[in-house]
């Protein structure tokens, strides 16, 4: 199970990274969060959660092609793995199980 | 362009790993570009220097491998050559932290005084926006100014002035607090508007009103008040007394306590409508000053621009009255946070600091802490031929002069923080001397705080740069072939720094000396002064014109004279550690020529005058042999009799005069007594008696058994007053009191100029011991040849006596200048004479040579021929 456990934020950058598919880079992931959660973030927060998650094997990277708005420096563009996929089904799958079992009363009492 | 802050840039460059650099900086350029066009430049500048240091962090940076291999290790040998030099030379190492480290704690303590001496009344969120105004009266022939004003002034103000958005007022009140069958002597109380809490931010704990203090007869008690009245009782709606008012207060509010850091104290506060409803309130008259305004203005409000709307205010209020009077008003605006440390007026509602002592402890912390920089300067210096070769070496093997300068600049720092960790241990250790020198509660936790925190590093910084960087220069500068050819280097025009240094330090330290001497020797002037009257063995009762002790006045100082030990008993309005009040007086000097004046008044009794043994010149005291006395009769003091104009004071006896509306005439000139501070002269005074409005006894004690009497008076007192507690105070403490800042300054002035002739002294008796190494051999040769021991001893003293001194005599010009700006501030002040000088310069020539000869005395035990024979 190490390795295979991840966090909110972990958990969100990598469905971004896969909502994003071919355009996910850091900057890209922040303004999409932003836009569907309103979560304001700084970039490196990101930057070491991407690197995590690398590490972890859930994303790859590769470098794209040259940008002029950057001072011609490229972007890193990062994708789902395998894994990464799996991570993300597994937890979903887990949430909606849990989710299923909440006694509808819970919904009344409130 | 639109690029972002170079250095920061530079700096990701820096740490950054290669393989991640490029991605990681395109993000940040990207955001920053975006950024800049939404927000412009600057925002978009700090947003990205704050995300090039979020970024610096363990995962981004390169690898240690990469780091220069040889600079690491550069460091680490750095750091081992410095351990290693300070363990060989334990003396050294431990003067220098030892020296640092006393110097910093000083600088500690003085740094949290000064602090919380500013910090006075900054704690409210209006604080920038309340002024109080104060009026400066001008009479006939006199000027005040006075820290109060009229009754009506804010309220008038607010009507006339759309700027004023709101006021209040305080006012003394002095009196018996009773709660149930308990009496407690509390005159800690002011009299306030409802508007208080609208100004000052002292948050109400509990109350039952929405707006506190709207009644009248109601009143506010402070925490602390509340629990030692109550005990753990719920307070609300219960009642208080206060002795001379008839109705009881209700307790509406309990209030947070007074923080320590105002300018104004109290333990409870009583509604402004109380006086109205007791019909003193005063309203309409303009030269009662009783009261303390508080203004709270809009923010960013330019005063001055009030300021000259306010003559036409006078004038449009107070010009008739002004001219019927013959008085005129000018009102000032004073800045609440001000009001502390800038503000002496007469009738202060409460003892303020003064800002000069502020700047004397901050300059006295500087010059310890400049003093124990310059002992590392002049150590490292002169202990550069014991590196010398050490220097020679590295730059052989290729150092630069640049990494040598970081070399020595790392370990002056890393002494540094060696002296600052120790000094955080003696400042915690001696605080609570500190504390109660000062009389206050600091406390450490401001050291830790992270401005402070900032400033200390700072700190750290400062000082290990100062002491450490022209040691470094030096040092760097050897000439390697020099060096390790002859293994020493010549440095004729550092041992002049090194004397100009010393010279420095001890004149530095033979100002802070003298400086003691005069403070302490003008404090005991004033304790000795002669005041006019007799200070010692004289009790005094403050009973707040008691009803009960007003009428029983007669009875009780009866039974008090029985007391074999009491030699004599008075009651007055007045005493002389309290002040007086200023009265509008008119007298006549040709008959039918009215004139007016404002002046002091005591309201005495038949026996105030010769309790304290006050000198009639002329005339007589008042006489219970005549009874009319007590309706018409007036003795006034020197002063007064001058100013109305008796240059004989012969002719002012049976001249008419009235104080406070009582036609009566003068029967008799008294000599000059201090019945104010030593600050000001001996002002004009007049004495009437007015039985009714008394509210101090004063009990003069024949000498010793002190304790004793006073129980016994005690008994007496309890056996016929219940209404007032028997609480004595020794009047020559009380008027010790007045000069709480004075002793205070003295107290703490005298241990820091001891500190600084000690650290001082450190540096000079390493240097002595480092020269005396030096001139080992030189004094050998001399002692082969016959020389004596003595001459050795005086050739060795006499190069640090001289500079002491040429220390002497810069200092002496310096210390008389500030001398004598501080002393000008007495009216009674003592002369500078040469004895003072004389006894500072020896105290400084003695602490020179006691620690210089210890070596020389070391120099001349040696056995030359063990000196001699290596070579």
């Amino acid at each position: 199970m190490r390795g295979e456990h991840i966090g909110e934020l972990e958990e969100l950058v990598l469905l971004t990274v896969g909502s994003l598919y071919k355009e996910a880079y850091a900057v890209a992931i922040l303004d999409e969060i932003l836009g569907n959660t309103n979560r304001k973030m700084d970039v490196t927060a990101i930057h070491s959660v991407l690197r995590r998650l690398e590490k972890k094997g859930f994303v790859t990277s590769e470098m794209g092609g040259a940008t002029n708005e950057r001072g011609g420096r490229r972007k890193r563009f990062f994708s789902l793995t395998q894994a990464g996929r799996r991570v993300i089904e597994d937890t979903m799958e887990l949430r909606l199980a849990l989710y299923n079992k909440l006694p509808k009363l819970a919904f009344v009492a409130v | 362009m639109d690029q972002p802050p170079k250095w920061a840039n530079r700096f990701l460059e820096w740490y950054c790993h290669p393989d991640l650099l490029e991605d990681l900086q395109g993000d940040l350029f990207e955001i920053y570009r975006n950024k800049r066009e939404k927000n412009g430049k600057r925002s978009a500048n700090v947003l990205f220097v704050w995300l090039v240091l979020r970024s610096f962090r363990w995962s981004t940076m390169k690898d240690s491998k990469s780091l220069e291999l040889t600079t690491l290790d550069m460091y680490r040998n750095y750091l081992k050559i410095t351990w290693r030099f300070l363990l060989r030379s334990k003396l050294y190492a431990s003067i220098n932290v030892t020296g640092l480290a006393v110097g910093m704690a000083v600088f500690m303590l003085i740094f949290l005084y000064v602090r919380d001496e500013i910090s006075y009344d900054t704690y409210h969120n209006e604080s920038d926006n309340i002024y109080r105004i104060v009026s400066n009266l001008t009479v006939p022939d006199g000027y005040f100014e006075f820290a109060s004003t009229p009754p009506h002034l804010g309220s008038r103000l607010k009507e006339d002035f759309p700027e004023v958005i709101d006021y209040t007022r305080l006012a003394n009140l002095g009196g018996v607090l009773k709660v149930g069958e308990k009496s407690f002597r509390d005159d800690r109380g002011i009299y306030s508007d409802p508007s208080f809490f609208n100004l000052f931010d002292i948050p109400i704990l509990q109350k039952n009103q929405d707006t506190p203090l709207s009644n009248p007869f109601t009143i506010v008690l402070t925490e602390s008040a509340a629990k030692k009245y109550f005990a753990d009782e719920d307070v609300l709606g219960k009642t208080i007394e206060i002795e001379g008012i008839e109705q009881p207060f209700s307790i509406v509010a309990v209030m947070e306590d007074v923080p320590a850091n105002s300018h104004f104290s109290f333990d409870y506060l009583i509604s402004m409508r109380t006086r109205e409803a007791l019909d003193f309130l005063r309203e309409g008259q303009w030269f009662y000053l009783d009261y303390y305004t508080y203004l709270l203005l809009p923010e960013n409000q330019r005063i001055q621009e009030l300021e000259t709307k306010l003559p036409d205010f006078i004038e449009k209020h107070i010009g008739d009255a002004q001219r019927d009077a013959g008085q005129t008003y000018e009102f000032k605006f004073q800045r609440l946070a001000d009001i502390y440390l800038r503000s002496s007026r007469d009738v202060e509602i409460g003892a303020n600091g003064n800002i000069q002592y502020v700047y004397i402890f901050s300059l006295i912390a500087i010059f310890i802490l400049v003093i124990a920089c310059v002992n590392f300067m002049n150590l490292s210096t002169a202990r550069a031929s014991k590196r010398a070769k050490e220097i020679g070496l590295r730059k052989v093997v290729g150092a630069v002069r640049k990494q040598l300068i970081s070399q020595f600049l790392m370990e002056s720092i890393l002494i540094s923080v060696l002296s600052f960790v120790l000094a955080i241990v003696v400042t915690m250790w001696v605080l609570p001397f500190f504390n109660q020198i000062v009389s206050k509660e600091l406390s450490m936790q401001i050291l830790f705080e992270t401005q402070t925190l900032v400033f200390w590093l700072a700190l750290i910084f400062v000082s290990g740069f100062l002491a450490g960087i022209y040691p470094a220069m030096v040092l760097s500068r050897f000439r390697p072939v020099r060096v390790l050819s002859s293994g020493s280097p010549t440095s004729s025009e550092n041992t002049l720094l090194r004397k100009g240094l010393v010279v420095f330090q001890l004149m530095i330290s033979t100002i802070l000396i003298m400086g003691t001497i005069v403070i302490n020797q003008q404090l005991k002037s004033m304790q000795n002064q002669n005041l006019g009257f007799d200070k010692d063995q004289i009790l005094t009762i403050n009973f707040a014109r008691n009803n009960e002790v007003l009428e029983k006045m007669d009875e009780l100082r009866s039974e008090f004279m029985k007391n074999a030990n009491v030699a004599n008993a008075a009651f007055s309005t007045f005493i002389p550690s309290t002040g007086a009040s200023n009265w509008y007086t008119t007298y006549e000097v040709t008959p039918g020529e009215k004139l007016n004046a404002s002046m002091y008044g005591y309201l005495v009794d038949y026996d105030f005058i010769d309790t304290y043994g006050l000198e009639v010149l002329v005339g007589r005291g008042f006489n219970k042999e005549i009874p009319m006395d007590v309706d018409d009769a007036y003795v006034i003091n020197e002063a007064a009799a001058l100013k109305i104009g008796f240059e004989n004071y012969e002719d002012a006896i049976g001249k008419p005069i009235n104080q406070i509306g009582k036609e009566g005439k003068i029967v008799g000139v008294i000599k000059n007594f201090n019945f104010k501070s030593l600050h000001n002269e001996v002002e004009p005074l007049v004495m009437q008696m007015a039985p009714p409005f008394l509210s101090f006894m004063s009990v003069r004690l024949n000498s010793g058994k002190a304790l004793e009497t006073i129980g016994e008076l005690e008994e007496t007192w309890n056996s016929m007053i219940s209404s007032v507690p028997f609480e004595v105070a020794f009047l020559d403490q009380d008027l010790n009191r007045r000069y709480a800042a004075e002793i205070r300054t003295g107290e703490v002035f005298t241990i820091f100029s001891g500190l600084a002739i000690f650290i001082a002294a450190l540096g000079l008796f390493a240097l002595s011991t480092l020269s005396a190494e030096q001139q080992r051999k030189n004094i050998s040769v001399r002692r082969v040849l016959g020389a004596s021991e003595r001459g050795i001893v005086y050739a060795f003293a006499v190069q640090f006596l001289k500079l002491a001194g040429v220390a002497l005599v810069v200092s002496i010009p310096i210390t008389y200048w500030l001398a004598e700006s501080w002393l000008n501030d007495f009216s009674y002040r003592i002369d500078l004479g040469a004895s003072i000088f004389l006894l500072g310069g020896f105290i400084t020539l003695l602490v020179t040579l006691l620690t210089v000869s210890f070596q020389s005395f070391r120099l001349t035990r040696l056995n030359p021929a063990y000196n001699l024979r290596s070579e």
